[in-house]
């Protein structure tokens, strides 16, 4: 039975190399794209912790997201009591101000972050996106300097309320360009020192908020819980807090991608099932002449079946190779998405190189995917094949 | 002895709006070892006959019998099973497995006979008859790097391997010369009297009628004498 399936498909060579071909393809792609999301994903996440969550947060409890007031008044008290735990690596404070930018013609409405340049390196990289050091300067959003045209040389204002509620306003010259993997960030964040930011609004030690670096991203849930019942005047929150919009997103996206990636399926089994079905008219007189002999309707139908799995499972196993060799390329290497990312926020906090990751469940599917799309393909056509009596097979021209 | 009995068989194929009436009322009996010819014009139902009688096709009406059993009640796998274990047939176009050598094509009848088969029996069995129709020393070729003559030899070897009870052979010279044609009958009367296999083979070639020991005439569905 196998012998002849295994002979029927090599019987076509081009047909059998169409179907197989259409299968690696399909699960080749499969393989490389959830490498390629995965990739986007894991970045995504190390950006937005490394960039605006940190591992966890500590605000006042009368704090407000939109506004962005309501402030910690003693962050020290606080500070003093984070000492004790042995999971927190680092925390650094930040105090958040909701102001505009203007250069005398135009304003353009941004987050002003006041931080401790030293202490926020250990906990976030933003420096690591920046073209200068903060210094008595400031850091804007590159989507900022392309909006107001900065130059060399050029001022800018820096207006907010301050904590008396006073509109105060700080010319600026020194301005570093702020480029990073954060469109939000880039479009609409300015970092300044935060003792400049307190002189300026006449704010004496309040922050908006301690950020905290544990030594596990993945445990900041237990984290956050421990520290709920020992701070219980504060708001705390992890990183799957901060970022929960955003990862809601991203599921919504893999959605989409797996409705892609039906489709391409659907291609799979389509080809497959024209293929097979080709070949069952071209062979109903052979089938009838097996039957004739005293193969059982049964055994007709196993034997197309059969020439199904041999094609999916080759079809499976060299897109599984393929797909791995490409996806282990970028892997090492990653991708440059630099051209495409660059004025484009598609939703993922990435810039420049992302390296795929490995998607083992993705592997496993594959390695199944093309056995159980071409069983599925051929049932149909072996179901007719099935169907049809002797008589009427060998009557077929 | 009879072994294959037809009551009063009827076969109309529909094909859209049209009826075709192959056989009409057709009664015939066949016994063990007979060696008979079917013959007839073109059309006259000698292929359909062959058919119901071999359990490829069931009648409109009528009752067809093996060994007494009634065919009609038959499921499809039912009647598979007595092909399989019956009947031998041998088609006017060979209708070999082109994928397949000489040696698989034989291979694939006895297979699914004995599925149990040691693999030394099986391959004792098939070079034996391959030897029988003189093809043993082209068991490895496949059917198209054959002649006519040495084709219907492969079909004749691949309905016998099996020791079927019954062979229909359906105008199995027909696509042959005269001289290959004889041959292959001759073939098929001596494995008929040695083996004591019945042989029931449509034909309107009069060179081999006259080797049959028992004639059917057929015109229009219908059996006009014997």
């Amino acid at each position: 039975m196998w012998k002849l399936a295994f002979k029927n498909l090599l019987r076509d060579k081009r047909r059998t190399l169409l179907t197989f071909g259409i299968l690696t393809v399909a699960i080749t792609y499969y393989i490389v794209i959830t490498g390629m999301l995965g990739g986007f994903e894991k970045e995504s996440i190390r950006n937005f912790i490394a960039l605006q969550s940190s591992h966890m947060v500590i605000r006042s409890e009368d704090f407000n997201e939109e506004t962005l007031e309501g402030y910690i008044e003693t962050p020290s008290e606080i500070e003093n009591k984070l000492e004790k735990y042995p999971f927190i690596k680092a925390y650094t404070e930040r105090l958040k101000i909701v102001g505009f930018l203007d250069n005398g013609i135009d304003q353009y409405p941004v987050v002003i972050v006041g931080i401790d340049p030293e202490r926020d390196k250990a906990v976030f990289k933003t420096f690591e996106y920046a073209d200068a050091p903060l210094r008595d300067g400031i850091w804007i959003g590159s989507s900022i300097k392309k909006h107001f045209d900065v130059k060399e040389g050029d001022y800018l204002f820096l207006n907010m309320r301050g904590k008396n509620g006073i509109i105060v306003s700080r010319e600026v010259e020194k301005k570093s360009i702020l480029n990073t993997p954060d469109f939000e960030i880039n479009n609409s964040h300015i970092y300044i020192d935060i003792n400049l930011l307190r002189d300026m609004g006449n704010f004496k030690d309040e922050v908006t908020q301690i950020n905290i670096l544990t030594d596990e991203f993945n445990k900041a849930e237990s984290y956050k819980n421990r520290l709920i019942s020992a701070f219980k005047k504060f708001k705390i929150t992890s990183w799957v807090d901060e970022g929960a919009d955003f990862l809601a997103i991203s599921k919504t996206k893999n959605a989409a991608q797996a409705v892609l990636l039906f489709f391409i399926i659907l291609i799979g089994i389509i080809g497959t099932a024209n293929t097979l079905l080709i070949s069952v008219f071209e062979k109903t007189r052979e089938i009838g002449t097996l039957k004739a002999i005293g193969m059982t309707d049964r055994e007709v139908m196993k034997l197309f079946l059969s020439e199904g799995v041999l094609i999916g499972v080759a079809g499976s196993l060299s897109g599984v190779i393929i797909g791995i060799l490409i996806n282990w390329y970028f892997v090492v290497h990653g991708i440059d998405w630099s051209p495409l990312l660059k004025d484009m926020d598609v939703g993922y906090k990435v810039m420049g190189i992302v390296k795929n990751t490995w998607n083992i469940k993705s592997i496993i599917v594959a390695l199944f995917l093309g056995p159980l799309t071409t069983i599925f393909a051929s049932y149909f056509p072996s179901k007719r094949a099935m169907k049809m009596t002797p008589a009427e097979c060998l009557r077929w021209v | 002895m009879i072994v294959i009995e037809l009551k009063d068989i009827e076969k109309i194929y529909v094909s859209g709006k049209y009826r075709v009436k192959a056989l009409r009322g057709i009664d015939l009996q066949i016994s063990k070892g007979e060696f008979t010819a079917v013959v007839g014009p073109s059309g006259s139902g000698k292929t359909t006959l062959l058919n119901i009688m071999g359990c490829i096709d069931l009648p409109t009406r009528g009752s067809v019998t093996l060994h007494g059993e009634e065919l009609q009640t038959k499921k499809p796998e039912e009647l598979a099973l007595l092909r399989r274990n019956y009947f031998g047939f041998i088609f006017q176009s060979f209708n070999l497995i082109p994928v397949l050598t000489v040696y698989e094509n034989v291979e694939i009848a006895l297979k699914l006979r004995y599925k149990n088969l040691q693999k030394k029996e099986r391959e004792k069995r098939i070079l034996s008859i391959l030897e029988a129709v003189g093809l043993s020393d082209k068991w490895n070729m496949k059917p198209l790097e054959l002649s006519g003559g040495e084709q219907q030899r492969v079909s004749i070897a691949r309905a016998l391997v099996k020791d079927p009870e019954f062979v229909l052979a359906d105008e199995p010279t027909a696509n042959l010369d005269s001289e290959t044609g004889k041959s292959i009958v001759e073939l098929m009367r001596k494995l008929n009297a040695e083996k004591g296999v019945t042989f029931v083979f449509s034909t309107h070639d009069p060179l081999i009628v006259e080797h049959a020991k028992r004639i059917i005439k057929l015109r229009d569905g219908k059996v006009v004498g014997e």
